[in-house]
């Protein structure tokens, strides 16, 4: 349950994000996450409702995408998206592993209205 | 318009844990961080292994609690150093909480560190600390079906010790099964079997060398 200061992060890197432009709406902010950051879709969309209140997100849409688990075979090199245990290497059939994605949430993008394009 | 941003949102975690990997490294220390459920035994087997490294390694402990100091206390006992966290309802350590107490070691002396964090077999997984490895401790009476069922600490983990070894008998968990739905999930996991309890002492020598080994590779190659 670390949603919240996740949140905070998200946030504050927006805010910073924003303020090089003359930003007359937010419209929506995009995160991705991968299923080893262990967080829950809900409370990060609880956190946002919570922590946007009041501030230039209060009317922006929250959007969240799930990306798949990469997985680097270490037995023949190749990468794969790993779908569901046991992990197991399309290429060559092993089952050994190192995992290279799924385990972030990142800010992806946000779309905004800017006053200098009116 | 729309811009892309695509920064990473873990990225203030992982610029201390950058911070907490090069003092250790500046040092030739090995760094594990030691997760499990709360109750899993994980200080238990700390004091039972500092027991057997003793004399063999230099050890130092993070001790990671909701509450209390009760940790530090014991695991200072043990005449190792310690430092305790206190996250006031923090359900996980993060890198910055433990870069504020490398500060208090005395660095140069230390060859094994010792992050214990917070009891919770979720949360700590996502948490880089800049350890090397992630020790996982699951003790029987969690149950059989719980690798399966938090897969991502055992994805995340180098190594597994299964505790309390010594209930088997009596709980009715089929620890075989278990092992296998564990490799099932990480085929490069290492599998100890402890049990830490007094006077009924067994296997904590295997994960103490496992440690000892890592440690003094390590030393070596620095």
């Amino acid at each position: 349950m670390h949603e919240t200061s996740l949140m905070e992060n998200i946030l504050a890197t927006a805010t910073s994000t924003l303020a090089a432009y003359n930003v007359k709406r937010v419209n929506e902010v995009s995160v991705i996450y991968g299923p080893l950051a262990n967080i829950i879709p809900s409370a990060l969309e609880f956190a946002f409702e919570a922590l946007a209140e009041k501030s230039i997100f209060a009317e922006a849409a929250f959007v969240m995408r799930l990306v798949p688990i990469e997985a680097e075979c270490l037995d023949c090199g190749q990468s794969y998206e790993a779908e569901k245990i046991p992990f197991k290497c399309p290429y060559c059939g092993s089952n050994r592993f190192n995992i290279t994605g799924g385990t972030d949430v990142f800010l992806e993008s946000i779309d905004f209205d800017d006053d200098d394009e009116l | 318009m729309k811009i892309d941003i695509m920064q990473d949102m873990m990225n203030t975690n992982l610029a201390y844990a950058a911070e907490n990997k090069a003092a250790f490294a500046a040092n030739g220390i090995y760094a594990i961080n030691v997760l499990g459920s709360p109750g899993a035994g994980k200080t238990t087997l700390l004091e039972s292994t500092f027991h057997y490294l003793q004399g063999k390694v230099q050890s130092a402990v993070v001790e990671g609690d909701l509450a209390t100091a009760r940790d530090a206390a014991r695991i200072a006992a043990c005449g190792v150093p310690v430092i305790q966290i206190n996250t006031e309802g923090g359900c996980h350590l993060d890198a910055k909480m433990v870069a504020k107490t490398l500060g208090g070691f005395e660095l140069e002396n230390i060859d094994l560190m010792v992050i214990e964090n917070v009891g919770n077999l979720v949360c700590p997984a996502a948490y880089d600390l800049g350890e090397h490895e992630k020790v996982l401790v699951m003790s029987l009476t969690e149950g059989g079906d719980k690798p399966a069922k938090y897969p991502t600490a055992f994805l995340a983990a180098a190594a597994v010790v299964l505790n309390k070894f010594d209930l088997l008998p009596y709980i009715g968990v089929d620890a075989e099964k278990m092992k296998k739905e564990i490799l099932e999930i990480n085929p490069q996991i290492k599998i100890f079997e402890t049990s830490c309890r007094e006077g009924q002492v067994f296997g904590v020598d295997k994960f103490a060398d496992y440690l000892l080994e890592k440690a003094s590779k390590h030393r070596a190659k620095v």
